[in-house]
């Protein structure tokens, strides 16, 4: 059952269809010019692949201009939010909203001076009880869960005891950070009209938090509605490039697909607030039949999740007009590739999902959309082969004259390379229109200045620019390797996110890109001696993967950087102007945390430290009542821990310590009355990082 | 408190914990003094523990006792008998006051719900 109006399915048939003739039509007429631009008489199957695959091409790139053209028309002229316009009064009591962050081995002091900064932010809106926030830890390393406990009281005690923030952390995290938000909608998610989801980089001001609570209070039928996280905080040169793009260009095209998708729009997984009662109905994740890489659990979640919301009625809303919304991205071009793996996987598995029953096609369009954004890449070198075979054809291959027998007149060899030329030059264009889109709103807007002034924004443009057109070659050659990956069956790992100003090492960056350089060198060899006029056509890609490896490293610097932005390149209006949500994140990132008695860290912490030792206990279920061969198992591991010291420890042993109370409670008081040398296995292990007792104490030297 | 070691046919017991007066005394002056307890508490509790205790662990059971009794004389509603002294040590650290710390909600109840069955048919 649906609960848009008629118009509104209206409006997305029409649009809907008017994209695709958009695209579809332009393909079609690229991919014959195509045929007609290839050598005459030529391999036909050749010709024919190669026209094809164009056309795809084509298509993909077309998409985005037509997405930008709307988004910047959109944006010229209308003025108000269409959930704005069609809000209602509500006439409920204050709806309760749970801001939840799940996190996953992430830097704790980070997170947690996010959400002072948020609760801060919030607090001066007024509105402040009407949320609750949920650090929901799936974090499967022991020193990184004392850590958060120990970041996440630090925060309790400087917001005062009062503060709703709570901490829990997953024993099990399966279903990795959907099926965290899924545990939390199960103990907690009655008690909430509204959840607001973060990553553990998302930052969120109050006054956008309390607009989208009255946005979906306004709007009884709309589901979830995601805003456009601006990127933030970069230092290393590929970051501030990144954070400049998505920055300049980023608002257009979101409009963009806000105009297209209307109701049946996008959520990336944060930065958005959802409607429980519905997410927690229809939104709990099925696992997919099935070994390899397009089975068991659904890596990307969040596309599945709004086609599961819409699928029952609800509205999914990208609305890019918010502003206070805030993220980081990777800071070097491997970090953003080890991300994309994951992505890769995630949307790869969307194939078996296109045609799922019920859900609507926008949101099958999304799925193609996402598959496509790492298949293009395949497609892209796909190309670049086939058109190597023909170039390599026709070098070595002698013309046939007469093809056939009875024929007058010979048939000559024809190609046009000035057809060529004016293809490519279209081609570029159509890649380059979004960009000359978002320039001309933002000096329409007049807010070059926000950008550093006009001259400082065309020249980052400019570089930007060429920095992508090297970066493309790199990342399609990647793309195509994830995409062969999953098609083997190869499924990825989950690994904690790099964030701050993480540097590619020279060491790295041999490991990834060399291959990719040796492919240059033996292909671009080749084409030159074979076909030396076709070389010039490849030598953009095969040149971006020569220098593939000293690019990476300089551009993953800090230094660069901060030079850049020294010189005023890549600035953007967070940093010219900084939001008071960011200048309150600085000031709590920089805040004292609790002073602590030792300098002893995670797991030894939690042992060792008696402060640190009661949180972790006060944070822990009493034990209950054990079997025999639970509680004898338990008292082996502590004689183990006793006789042997923290190193003997595996992870998972020091995991299954930290799980029960009793165990670590036990192991607490038993360490503290140990003698030489067993105390100095923990004690003395401590004590390197400058806890006690001291080298000269009456304790060690009584000990010793 | 010992622990047998059996190396090379012969069996040798030591003694776990420490067990002269006074490293046992040192020892839970350390630990008092890593908690930031005040030196009077600390000294007299130091002087309770180690009265009588022939060993570390039943020095530092003692001191558990301690921190019990003085978390219940501030809060005497807490149920929670094994975790009465990480109660104190964790009030001790935060510089909170033992009663609203007892009463202070960790999490907010529960309220369980079940989400619905998959029903996603690719």
């Amino acid at each position: 059952m649906s609960r848009l109006g008629r118009p509104k399915r209206q409006a997305l048939v029409w649009r809907g269809g008017l994209l695709a003739i958009l695209v579809l039509i332009p393909s079609v007429i690229a991919s014959q010019f195509m045929l007609e631009v290839l050598p005459h008489p030529g391999f036909r199957l050749l010709n024919d692949s190669l026209a094809t695959v164009f056309g795809f091409l084509f298509g993909w790139i077309s998409i985005g201009l037509w997405i930008s053209l709307a988004g910047a028309v959109l944006l010229l002229f209308r003025r108000r939010s269409r959930l704005e316009s069609g809000a209602q009064a509500s006439k409920e009591a204050p709806a309760r909203t749970a801001l939840v962050m799940p996190v996953y081995r992430e830097d704790p002091a980070q997170i947690c001076a996010r959400l002072e900064a948020i609760y801060r932010s919030l607090a001066a809106t007024d509105r402040l009880s009407q949320f609750d926030f949920f650090l929901l830890s799936d974090s499967n390393d022991a020193d990184a869960w004392v850590e958060e406990e120990v970041a996440w009281a630090d925060l309790r005690a400087r917001l005062g005891a009062d503060a709703r923030i709570f901490y829990r952390r997953r024993r099990n995290n399966i279903k990795r950070k959907s099926g965290n938000i899924a545990d939390f909608c199960r103990r907690w998610g009655r008690q909430y009209r509204y959840m607001v989801i973060l990553d553990a980089d998302s930052l969120m001001s109050g006054r956008l938090l309390t607009r989208l609570v009255e946005l979906m209070e306004g709007n009884p039928t709309v589901g979830l509605i995601q805003t456009l996280p601006a990127a933030i905080h970069q230092n290393t040169l590929f970051g501030r490039v990144q954070q400049f793009a998505n920055r300049l260009y980023g608002p257009v095209f979101a409009a963009g697909l806000h105009f297209w998708h209307v109701s049946e729009g996008h959520y990336w997984g944060h930065n958005a607030i959802i409607r429980v009662a519905p997410f927690v109905r229809h939104c709990a994740l099925p696992r997919l039949p099935g070994a390899g890489a397009f089975g068991g659990e659904i890596m990307s979640h969040d596309f599945v999740e709004a086609a599961l919301l819409r699928r029952a009625g609800w509205g999914v809303w990208l609305e890019p007009g918010l502003e206070g919304s805030y993220e980081e991205t990777p800071p070097t071009l491997l970090d953003e590739l080890k991300r994309d793996r994951r992505w890769a996987q995630g949307n790869m598995q969307h194939a078996r999902l296109v045609f799922a029953r019920g859900i609507v096609s926008p949101h099958r369009v999304v799925f193609l959309n996402g598959i496509m954004s790492y298949v293009s890449s395949l497609l892209w070198l796909a190309f670049l082969v086939l058109s190597s075979i023909e170039a390599v054809w026709h070098a070595l291959v002698p013309p046939r004259y007469f093809p056939s027998t009875h024929v007058l007149f010979p048939i000559w060899p024809v190609w046009h390379p000035e057809w060529a030329v004016a293809l490519f030059w279209f081609t570029l264009a159509i890649l380059f229109v979004p960009k000359v889109l978002a320039i001309a709103l933002t000096a329409v807007r007049g807010r070059m200045r926000s950008f550093g002034g006009t001259l400082r924004l065309l020249a980052g443009v400019v570089l930007e620019s060429v920095l992508s057109a090297i970066l493309a070659p790199v990342r399609m050659l990647f793309h195509t390797v994830f995409v062969v990956s999953v098609l083997a069956g190869r499924k990825t790992q989950w690994g904690p996110q790099a964030r701050g100003d993480s540097s590619t090492t020279w060491r790295q960056a041999l490991r990834y890109h060399s291959a990719g350089t040796i492919l240059a060198v033996v292909w671009g060899s080749l084409i030159y001696v074979i076909s030396p006029h076709y070389f010039w056509w490849l030598l953009p890609v095969m040149a971006a993967w020569l220098i593939a490896i000293p690019v990476s490293v300089w551009i993953s610097r800090v230094r660069p950087g901060v030079a850049a932005r020294r010189l005023g390149l890549f600035l953007t209006p967070e940093e010219i102007e900084p939001p008071a949500l960011l200048q309150l994140f600085a000031e709590c990132a920089r805040a004292p945390s609790l002073k602590r008695g030792t300098a002893a860290r995670g797991f030894l912490a939690a042992i060792v430290d008696p402060a640190v030792n009661a949180l972790h206990c006060a944070l822990l279920k009493p034990s209950g009542t054990l079997s025999d061969g639970v509680a004898l198992s338990r008292q082996q591991l502590i004689l183990m821990a006793i006789k042997d010291g923290p190193r003997a420890l595996s992870a998972h042993d020091r995991l299954r310590i930290l799980s029960d109370r009793e165990t670590v409670m036990t192991l607490h008081w038993r360490v503290w009355a140990l003698r030489d040398p067993r105390a100095r296995y923990w004690l003395d292990e401590a004590r390197v990082s400058g806890t006690l007792p001291r080298p000269n104490s009456p304790v060690a030297q009584a000990s010793s | 408190m010992v622990f047998d070691e059996r190396a090379q046919g012969r069996v040798r017991m030591m003694p776990l914990d420490v067990s002269g007066p006074e490293e046992i005394r040192a020892r839970l002056r350390s630990y008092l003094a890593v908690l930031g307890v005040p030196p009077d508490l600390a000294d007299a509790w130091v002087e309770k523990a180690a009265e009588g205790a022939s060993h570390g662990g039943q020095a530092f059971l003692k001191l558990q006792g301690c921190m019990s009794d003085a978390l219940l004389a501030q809060a005497p509603g807490v149920e929670d008998a094994s975790g009465c002294a990480a109660l104190w040590r964790l009030s001790a650290w935060l510089s909170a006051d033992v009663r609203r710390l007892a009463t202070l909600p960790l999490s907010p109840p529960l309220t369980r719900q079940s989400m619905a069955s998959e029903r996603l048919k690719p």
